[in-house]
């Protein structure tokens, strides 16, 4: 890493990784393809800072003239070129899972773009909603309220006019009439009010009949009644205007466009071609690029190797598989490959990449695994997987009312992308680890476990044989064990009859007992002559004879367990 | 063989030659032809006798972006080619409205820019024009 940093801050590693398969040389329209396998095609190294992996694969393919995209009818295949990346830092210790992540979305993104290619679904949808006018709905009740209270409020002016101008004509017809031919309004209100005022003084002054006060009370009434609705109205339109202004800014109109395109398909065979990473270690950026192809002849052999028919001819013009991984660049690859042997095989492989401590030897054969698993992942669904991607796209319009009472478009956008490959309980035949390497990552400087899984179409063929041999081993086997298993069973089973028998551990007993009977008589003589009498005579063992009790020890056998095993 | 039967076979020779004749015309062929109105316009509409071919300039870095644009281009320009099968017919297209067509997608990387070149067939969306239009 430091090396690296050293020669040049912005050094942008571009390594071009070259594998896949020569068998476009046969395959009649790919010889492009092979001379790039075959390293006729240079690798560019060295390349300036501000050249992305991207650019640099972009700028090979262009010069080999492969047509890249879509597909190329001329020659019967499809090559997608797909970059991605992003910043990390060179001491980020995950660099190189981070490194991996992207590797397979690239792989993922091209493999959806060749599936597109073939067939894609598409869902669309636009709507239109328009809410209708939420305002004047919303303040559909204080409307009505409004205008009973105007009609309420004229109808007691209207009174109060009538009454007012009967009751004056009686003192001033013109005045009187004046009041009859105003209209609704101000002029009405002030003219009542004076009128009023007036009748008041005259009353005051004047002899006037209960009646007559009584017809100018209820004219007073009805006014104030009338002015009282007029401030309730007034107060009302005001809370309508704060109504109106809380509901400024909701969507007067939407209108919402939805796509989603979905594509899924099984591919088989679909490899990266070449792959080109690209480090600027200043600004942290990371970049990885491949280009990936399919056609159908990658297919072909897929089909083969699954069905075991994967073997071809021996190809004079190529090496072979482990001279070629020799040439390779192997800290810089990752994902999936594909070459043909000069055996006649075809190889579909897997390559991945973890760091490891050269001083923690503790944890350098888990990491060794992980690094075969995910090489092994790489490679199998290389050979096949289940490809789908779901694309959504979705656009909202909005029209929304401004406090100004203007209406604005606001746009909202989103889109969304699920893309995956999958492949499930298939057996591969074949698969085998081809390389464990330790080297360097170029980019980083990371120590680097490299592992190299194969899916080998010769191994794949050959496989069926192998594994005849083996069951047909284990056939024998299980015989033979199962053989040995039931003649020792059976000396069990033999030796089992005698096992605990009460008639045969009696006559033993009783043969014991004769036996050492016998050999106490004869050994009288030789008591009688040391002096001993007969008296023991009496204590000759007896099984569940038991003994006097009468004295604090006594001589004697017995003999408690009468069940004994004797199978030692 | 009656002649009756000569006829059928005959008819049918004809009409698989005809369905031959209905591929899609090839991306990079459209890519070549249409290069000005990309340009100048960043899309173009194509049609032939059996299909519809959009397509659409990106200038976005990012192929996920450039995606998105592709995807909402080509719901506008699917609605538009739905408007005018509708106004052929004498109808109009819904306000709200939904379609789904199959099609095939090409996204090739240009200098700075992507391009997509998706190719529809026009019974697929002559199909969606009897329910989006009014």
């Amino acid at each position: 890493m430091k090396q690296f940093g050293q020669l040049s801050l912005g050094l942008a590693l571009a390594m071009v990784f070259s594998t896949a398969p020569n068998v476009f040389a046969e395959d009649g329209g790919n010889s492009a393809v092979a001379e790039f396998q075959d390293g006729k095609v240079e690798a560019p190294r060295g390349l300036s800072p501000s050249e992305k992996a991207g650019n640099v694969l972009r700028q090979l393919t262009r010069k080999k003239g492969f047509k890249v995209g879509g597909w190329d009818d001329k020659k019967n295949r499809i090559m997608v070129i797909k970059q991605t990346g992003e910043a990390i830092d060179a001491y980020d210790p995950d660099f190189l899972q981070k490194r991996e992540a992207l590797a397979i979305e690239a792989s993922l993104l091209a493999k959806a773009t060749i599936i597109e290619s073939f067939t894609t679904t598409a869902s669309a949808e636009n709507i239109l909603s328009v809410p209708g006018n939420p305002i004047a709905k919303q303040l559909e009740a204080e409307q009505k309220q409004i205008k009973a209270m105007e009609a309420q409020s004229q109808k007691l002016y209207l009174q109060a006019q009538r009454e007012t101008s009967a009751l004056l004509s009686a003192y001033d017809q013109a005045q009187a009439d004046e009041l009859s031919g105003v209209t609704f309004g101000d002029r009405l209100n002030a003219l009542l009010e004076a009128t009023i005022k007036k009748l008041d003084n005259t009353f005051d002054n004047q002899q006037i009949t209960d009646d007559k006060k009584q017809r100018l009370s209820d004219v007073k009434l009805r006014l104030d009644k009338a002015r009282q609705i007029e401030d309730d109205k007034k107060a009302l339109l005001d809370e309508v205007q704060d109504k109106i202004a809380q509901l400024q800014g909701q969507v007067k109109k939407e209108t919402r466009s939805a796509i989603e395109t979905s594509s899924s398909m099984p591919l088989f065979g679909a490899t990266t071609l070449m792959q080109v990473e690209s480090y600027d270690d200043l600004r942290g950026q990371y970049n990885i690029a491949s280009l990936v192809v399919w056609s159908p002849k990658l297919e072909l052999e897929a089909r083969a190797m699954l069905l075991g028919k994967g073997k071809g001819k021996p190809r004079k013009n190529k090496i072979s598989l482990d001279d070629w991984l020799d040439k390779q660049n192997l800290s810089s690859m990752v994902g999936a490959r594909r070459y043909l042997d000069n055996d006649g095989s075809t190889n579909f492989m897997g390559i991945s990449a973890v760091e490891y401590d050269p001083d923690d030897s503790g944890s350098y054969s888990m990491l060794e695994e992980e690094a075969i698993l995910w090489a092994k992942q790489a490679a199998i669904l290389s050979l096949k997987s289940s490809v789908e991607s779901v694309k959504t796209a979705e656009r909202l319009k909005r029209d929304i009312r401004g406090a100004d009472g203007k209406v604005e478009s606001k746009i909202l956008k989103d889109f969304s992308a699920n893309i995956q490959e999958s492949v499930k309980n298939l057996t591969i035949r074949g698969l085998e680890t081809v390389r464990i390497e330790e080297t360097v990552h170029q980019p980083t400087g990371k120590n680097i476990i490299v592992a190299v899984a194969n899916v080998n179409s010769a191994l794949a063929v050959k496989a069926s044989g192998i594994m005849k041999d083996l069951y047909a081993t284990l056939k024998e086997v299980n015989a033979d064990q199962s053989f040995i298993q039931g003649e020792e069973a059976g000396m069990k089973a033999e030796a089992n009859k005698t096992l605990n028998n009460k008639a045969i551990f009696d006559a033993g007993a009783a043969s014991g007992a004769k036996q050492v009977d016998a050999e106490y008589d004869s050994r009288a003589s030789d008591r009688a002559a040391m002096g001993r009498g007969q008296s023991q005579q009496t204590e000759a063992p007896e099984a569940n004879d038991s003994s006097d009790s009468s004295g604090d020890s006594q001589s004697g056998s017995w003999a408690g367990d009468m069940e004994v095993d004797d199978d030692f | 063989m009656t002649t009756f039967k000569r006829f059928w076979l005959l008819a049918l020779i004809l009409f698989s030659a005809s369905s031959h004749s209905s591929d899609p015309i090839a991306w990079d062929e459209l890519l070549v032809e249409n290069q000005r109105a990309l340009l100048a316009a960043g899309h173009f509409v194509k049609s032939d006798d059996h299909f519809y071919y959009l397509g659409f300039k990106s200038e976005q870095q990012d192929s996920l972006d450039a995606e998105f644009e592709f995807l909402l281009a080509f719901q506008d320009q699917a609605s538009g080619l739905l408007a005018d099968l509708c106004e052929k017919s004498q109808s109009s297209l819904l306000d709200s409205y939904q379609f789904n067509v199959p099609f095939t997608k090409n996204m090739v990387e240009q200098r700075q820019s992507l391009v997509f070149i998706a190719t529809v067939r026009k019974t697929a969306l002559g199909r969606e024009a009897r329910t989006a239009c009014h």
